[in-house]
């Protein structure tokens, strides 16, 4: 019986040891193939592809290359374009048609959103909707009325405010969370403020708490709501002002808002700073959204819940646009 | 004298003694669990090992204190207690707190082990009894799945396939291969089926668990998920649902546990736990359902020991010309 069990362990040794020869190759392989570690069939380096387009001091742009019939004719182009979304970076390959305008099909090459939030971007049907639509892209409904726009992101307005997309995050953590705002404005007035926080596991504040893993009290409103709350205070005052707290950081001013408010203060002021200067500002149609030249464009609907990612696909759809439109001087 | 009811249990005969004792066996399942400890080490970082170290020493702990206090026989040197802590650690994420780790390691020694007897006599296997307490209690605390390759709490949060699978997202970003390696978010001890396959192997030659309780599981589930799936009858992915959860763990590791005694008891167990979780997996809240539907079999064990009645000895035996 003890022989048996020696030759077993020998056996097992031996087979362990090639088995964990086979995952550590697997590793390496590919991660030859791969960007960012993920896996995916789309994710090749595509610098090492026929048509390879030199990507080099383009912002956001990953990789890029012509796509090519049998004769050697461009039938499109293949762009990976990254861009921050509420952790890490979302990287898509987006590929368009040879007019460098039209979208063929868009693919999530990785990303690490939120499951049932930011995630949802893998959904089919979520990714149909880019099929055919012509760059730049807006959210429906945002889509400006003309063709005015400005290198900085920033629209001049006759109101206090200059257009655009501001986002502001906390430098440290706080009680196990970093804070992140982002604050629009549209025609010179905010039009949206969203306010959450991340732990160090990549969990947001808002979802945890909607789930009912983070729970202020048994019969008061969740964090989330009391986030939605103050961001909802900024819209009607247009500012901070009024927001007072006490030594805790906690306000009487928002119904319900029972949270120290002192980092969605922070990060307000410095948002509304920004916002006041056109300093930092990302168009409100994504970040640096380009104008179409045609007056054509394409319009997609937000990822419920999803601010962030929603936002960081419209920047790198948008950018993987202008840089193949340069790039094919169309 | 009044008998203890794990007496009666035990002395309910005839019994076939082996020369094979407890202490070998479960020595067996340590040994055959050591490649997969070492690939969850591998995939997750030191949170794994900090993890597997904790749940060991814990329940051995626990159990050693259990028996002193009631002044029972010591059987920490069996082993059994160590095979439940590494498997109770297999069962729970990376980012899974400590403290979590050894409050479900007391409760599967203490409560689910020690209550009801002790080895042999406990209804359900206890390192599933530990998970589900987490589960029940604190569910976020099992609840942050990680990417691979990264170290506990620097990892990044991913959902697992299986809750991919079944929300209808999109899993092509993990292929089978690194379904079949355990490159994959899950728990640390449950993602790499080739190391867990290995380790079964080594069983097998042992003669420690037999194949047939574990295949009958494992067809079972793939079989009605497939039926049934939610994209359509006789759509389901097969190897996904091979691949991606716990299905492999729980088959080799968890539903061969000595709960039940005769062969054609335990297949049926295993076909009854392989229903429950298939219908977890396509029916139920959670995308899983392997620890839920080990436990409920062997809930059941009792009244399927009493359903199947065992052949009265010599019966069958043919009748010499």
């Amino acid at each position: 019986m003890k022989d048996n069990r020696l030759k077993g362990i020998i056996a097992l040794a031996v087979v362990t040891v090639i088995s964990f020869g086979v995952i550590y190759g697997s590793k390496i392989l590919v991660k030859d193939n791969t960007t960012n570690g993920n896996t995916t069939d789309n994710n090749q380096n595509q610098q090492d592809l026929p048509g390879a387009i030199d990507v080099s001091g383009a912002e956001g742009i990953v990789s890029a290359r012509e796509l090519t019939d049998d004769s050697g004719n461009v039938t499109g182009y293949s762009v990976v374009s990254e861009a921050k979304g509420f952790a890490k970076p979302v990287t898509w390959e987006i590929i368009f048609e040879n007019d460098a305008k039209t979208i063929r099909e868009v693919k999530v090459v990785s990303h690490a959103e939120t499951p049932g939030y930011g995630a949802n971007m893998e959904e089919e049907s979520y990714l149909n909707q880019f099929k055919g639509i012509k760059a730049p892209i807006y959210l429906k409904g945002q889509a400006p009325a003309s063709d005015a726009g400005s290198e900085s992101g920033a629209s001049d307005t006759t109101e206090g405010f200059k257009d655009g997309i501001y986002r502001v995050e906390s430098e440290e953590m706080d009680n196990g969370y970093y804070y992140m705002l982002t604050l629009k404005v549209e025609n010179g007035a905010i039009t949206n403020v969203v306010f959450d926080g991340m732990n160090e596991l990549g969990e947001y504040k808002s979802y945890l708490s909607s789930v009912g893993k983070y729970v202020m009290t048994e019969d008061g409103l969740t964090w989330k709501e009391q986030a939605d709350a103050l961001a909802q205070y900024v819209i009607e005052h247009q500012s901070v002002e009024g927001l007072a707290v006490d030594e805790n950081g906690k306000t009487d001013a928002v119904a319900g808002v029972s949270i120290s408010i002192n980092n969605f203060l922070e990060l307000a002021e410095k948002a509304l700073e920004m916002a006041a200067t056109g300093e930092g500002a990302q168009n409100a149609g994504g970040d640096n959204a380009p104008v179409s030249a045609d007056g054509e464009f394409g319009e997609i609907d937000a990822i419920s819940g999803a601010t962030f990612t929603t936002n960081a696909i419209l920047e790198l759809v948008n950018n993987a646009y202008e840089f193949i439109k340069n790039y094919a001087g169309k | 004298m009044k008998l203890k009811v794990a007496d009666q249990l035990h002395d309910v005969g005839p019994h076939i003694r082996m020369n094979r004792t407890t202490k070998e066996i479960m020595q067996d399942v340590v040994i055959a669990l050591i490649p997969a400890f070492l690939g969850s080490i591998y995939f997750f970082g030191i949170k794994a090992l900090i993890l597997v170290m904790t749940a060991v020493t814990t329940c051995v702990i626990s159990e050693y204190i259990w028996q002193k206090l009631r002044k029972e026989p010591l059987t920490v040197s069996d082993w059994s207690a160590v095979v439940t802590g590494i498997l109770l650690a297999f069962n729970v994420p990376a980012t899974t707190p400590v403290w979590a780790v050894m409050v479900a390691s007391v409760f599967a020694i203490i409560v689910a082990k020690q209550f009801f007897g002790g080895i042999g006599s406990n209804f359900a296997n206890p390192a599933l009894m530990g998970r589900a307490l987490l589960l029940f209690l604190w569910p976020a605390s099992i609840s942050g799945y990680v990417s691979t390759y990264h170290a506990g709490a620097d990892a990044v949060s991913s959902a697992t396939v299986l809750g991919l699978y079944k929300s209808g997202s999109q899993i092509s970003q993990f292929s089978k291969w690194d379904m079949f390696i355990g490159n994959i978010p899950g728990c640390i001890g449950e993602t790499s089926k080739l190391l867990l396959l290995i380790g079964f192997a080594y069983l097998c030659y042992r003669r420690v668990v037999n194949i047939s309780t574990t295949a009958a599981y494992i067809l079972t589930v793939l079989l009605v998920t497939f039926i049934f799936s939610g994209e359509g009858l006789f759509k389901g992915d097969i190897l996904v649902n091979l691949l991606s959860g716990g299905l492999i763990l729980g088959a080799c590791y968890m539903m061969t546990d000595y709960a039940s005694v005769a062969p054609r008891v335990k297949v049926t167990l295993a076909v009854i736990a392989g229903l429950i979780t298939a219908g977890i997996r396509l029916w139920g809240m959670l995308p899983e359902g392997v620890s839920y539907g080990i436990l409920a079999a062997n809930c059941l064990s009792g009244l399927v020991d009493n359903l199947i009645k065992p052949h009265i000895y010599g019966v069958n035996v043919k009748k010499s010309k």
